[in-house]
């Protein structure tokens, strides 16, 4: 009786969550940064020469200014400016206002000088507050921007992206990018042969790692963000600790928990 | 009726089934209502149910990975089977599916209540309160709650897995051997990741220190072989009528770049990846996989071959380390697989001797692991990722798990 009893509460229950569910959830995009927020991203890897090869002489000098002066061991900095939410740009073709995500920034280029001293400009970067209103077929400058709304996964998923993107959502796995793109696909018959990128980002929708391979994952730049807390000498050895931790952990597991 | 007789009996004199029942309802209706409500648009019937729908509206298109949240991977004939959920719309299908889910686990604890009670030892406990408390122990694993809440489909693989062993093991005839590897063959249409099993069909053995002799049972062999991939080849039609479905599928599951994407796999090949791409060392997946597999694969099946099995048993040693395989060889290994293998390994635990060395060492502990904290596992890779993308923990313990089925097939003197 009692178990009926269970089963026709269990019945009830289910069908009043099925019945009360949306099929629409909606999605709020944000802006993950905040002004005075400081991002410093350092190069370990730039073939220029393959870089040249790929997508000709200008190579550095287009897209977001990502590349722009890029030099193995350099640093690049931003500092947020400004944020705004509801940026509006007037489009002539629709005669109508168009929202936009935005933020401004001050911004050092690419450079091995640790003192840094007076920025080098002021740029905004934008994205529209509907993602829907990108082109389709997009591809990102440099194919992932420095910076993205939030919740990034939705974001994207919402754009229709040049076919050689793939997305990874952040239930599954960390949130990242990769675009393929096949030689020739890109303006002036560009890139000269096959290349992969892989961009991941943080929780702030900033760029936190940014790799470019040609076939069989050989790198030609790499391009990560610098954590501020943690200094670069302990963080050669965080990995190293890591493992013995990790394998410590497990021992103990074997041998004092999962008891036979 | 003898099995809800037999239901009654236990929930009333086993407070650890009791318990086990309620906490497992609970799985069922925390997920069900935590899927509908806040990962309505982040789990994995999306991706069944949207390639029910291509494979109703459009099959050429489903392999463009566009459609999905995450790539599909499995063959074209699978898409077929999510085709009722597809009409019967998210929320009905999901609820539909996540009770047929529910059942399958009852079905799943029945065959393998039957299957322990008929391998069991005769150093064994009379009574089954033992192989009751490992069903508990499979009902409140952790990864149900992960299954749950992906709405995946690996106890449809289990429960096809677990009829084949039953007919296996119980009956001898060919026509008998022809239906398990039937169903075998079915859960390989489903989801591949059975496909790894087929070799170990084979009824084959080698006595390399007496006789070196290698004996086959060819008929049985050939019948298993024949019942496998005869559903497995019925794709082979839909790749003939569509040729795009080919071409998408290779790409997909060997040659796209999905694989390049960092995550907490715990398969050997996952690591090797993760590494190459942590510290930038140029790799071709493809090789990394080829070259873990044929080394894994290749000592899995000659421990098969030259293992001292008993004849009627070798096939759940072969199935197991096939399993075991698939799981330290293939890019993806996640949780939920593990309630493929945890069935698999209570039905070793029985056929070893109660007091078994290798039981204690290794395939207990796989299975204590497994259910309760390789989940945690995956928590601690989230933490750390970015300076250690490794999520090696499971990996060691089915190691532990190959090792001792080795040490099983090895060893004259059974312990």
């Amino acid at each position: 009786m009692k178990i009926k009893l269970l089963l026709l509460i269990s019945m009830v229950f289910i069908g009043f969550i099925v019945s009360t569910t949306s099929n629409v959830v909606a999605s709020n995009y944000d802006i993950g940064v905040e002004k005075g927020d400081s991002f410093t991203w350092k190069c370990n890897i730039c073939d220029k020469k393959k870089m040249e090869d790929l997508f000709g002489k200008n190579w550095d000098s287009n897209g977001t200014g990502l590349f722009e002066e890029l030099k193995r061991g350099n640093q690049m900095r931003l500092t947020v400016k400004e944020t705004d939410k509801d940026f509006k740009i007037y489009n002539p073709s629709s005669l109508k206002n168009e929202e936009f995500f935005s933020i401004t920034f001050k911004k050092w280029i690419w450079t091995n000088d640790d003192t840094w001293g007076d920025y080098d400009y002021k740029d905004q970067i934008t994205h529209y507050s509907d993602p829907k209103d990108y082109s389709d077929d997009l591809i990102f400058p440099n194919c992932a921007p420095i910076w993205l709304p939030l919740p990034l996964d939705d974001y994207l998923k919402e754009i229709d992206l040049y076919e050689g993107y793939s997305i990874d959502t952040r239930s599954r796995t960390i949130t990242a990018i990769s675009c393929e793109i096949k030689k020739y696909d890109l303006k002036g018959d560009y890139p000269t042969e096959y290349i992969n990128i892989h961009a991941i980002y943080n929780d702030q929708g900033i760029l936190e790692s940014y790799k470019l391979y040609i076939e069989n994952h050989q790198i030609i730049i790499e391009i990560v963000l610098e954590s501020n807390s943690i200094p670069p000498m302990i963080e050669f050895f965080i990995p190293v600790i890591l493992v013995i931790f990790y394998l410590g952990i497990i021992y103990l597991m074997y041998k004092k928990v999962l008891i036979g | 009726m003898k099995p809800i007789k037999r239901f009654k009996e236990l929930w009333i004199s086993f407070k650890f089934f009791r318990y086990s029942v309620i906490a497992h309802l609970g799985y069922f209706i925390v997920t069900l209502i935590v899927v509908l409500t806040i990962l309505r648009d982040q789990n994995d019937f999306i991706i069944y149910f949207n390639a029910g729908g291509v494979f109703y509206n459009d099959i050429n298109n489903l392999y463009d990975q566009e459609q999905y949240l995450w790539d599909y991977r499995y063959l074209p004939l699978s898409a077929m089977f999510f085709v009722p959920f597809y009409l019967l719309g998210f929320d009905l299908g999901f609820l539909i599916f996540h009770i047929l889910n529910l059942i399958l686990n009852i079905l799943i604890c029945i065959f393998l209540y039957k299957i322990c009670k008929f391998v069991k030892g005769e150093d064994h406990e009379e009574d089954d309160k033992r192989i009751i408390i490992y069903i508990c122990i499979y009902l409140t694993g952790i990864y149900q709650i992960f299954n749950y809440i992906l709405g995946q489909i690996n106890l449809y693989i289990t429960l096809f897995i677990l009829i084949s062993l039953y007919i296996f093991i119980k009956y001898d005839k060919l026509k008998w051997q022809f239906a398990g590897s039937l169903i075998l063959g079915v859960s390989i249409i489903v989801k591949p990741v059975a496909f790894f099993l087929i070799p170990f069909l084979l009824v084959i053995n080698l006595d390399y220190k007496r006789r070196k002799k290698l004996t086959i049972d060819f008929s049985t062999s050939l019948v298993r072989l024949i019942g496998v991939l005869l559903p497995v080849s019925l794709n082979i039609f839909l790749f003939l009528a569509y040729p795009k479905l080919w071409e998408g599928f290779i790409d997909t599951n060997f040659t796209g770049s999905n694989p390049l994407t960092i995550n907490f796999s715990f398969s050997i090949t996952k690591l090797i990846l993760n590494f190459c791409f942590l510290y930038n060392i140029p790799f071709n997946q493809l090789y990394v996989l080829i070259i873990v597999l044929s080394i894994i694969g290749g000592i899995g099946f000659i421990i098969f071959i030259i293992g001292k099995f008993d004849k009627n048993y070798q096939i759940i040693f072969g199935i197991t380390l096939g399993m075991i395989i698939m799981l330290l060889g293939y890019y993806d290994s996640w949780d939920h697989h593990l309630l493929i293998l945890i069935p698999l390994l209570t039905i070793i635990v029985f056929i070893l001797p109660r007091h078994s060395e290798i039981t204690m060492k290794y395939i207990r502990k796989g299975v204590l692991f497994f259910s309760v904290f390789d989940l945690a596992f995956m928590g601690i890779w989230f933490l750390i990722w970015f300076y250690f993308p490794y999520n090696f923990a499971s990996t060691i313990f089915l190691i532990l798990n190959f090792i001792g089925i080795t040490k099983y097939a090895l060893l004259s003197e059974k312990k």
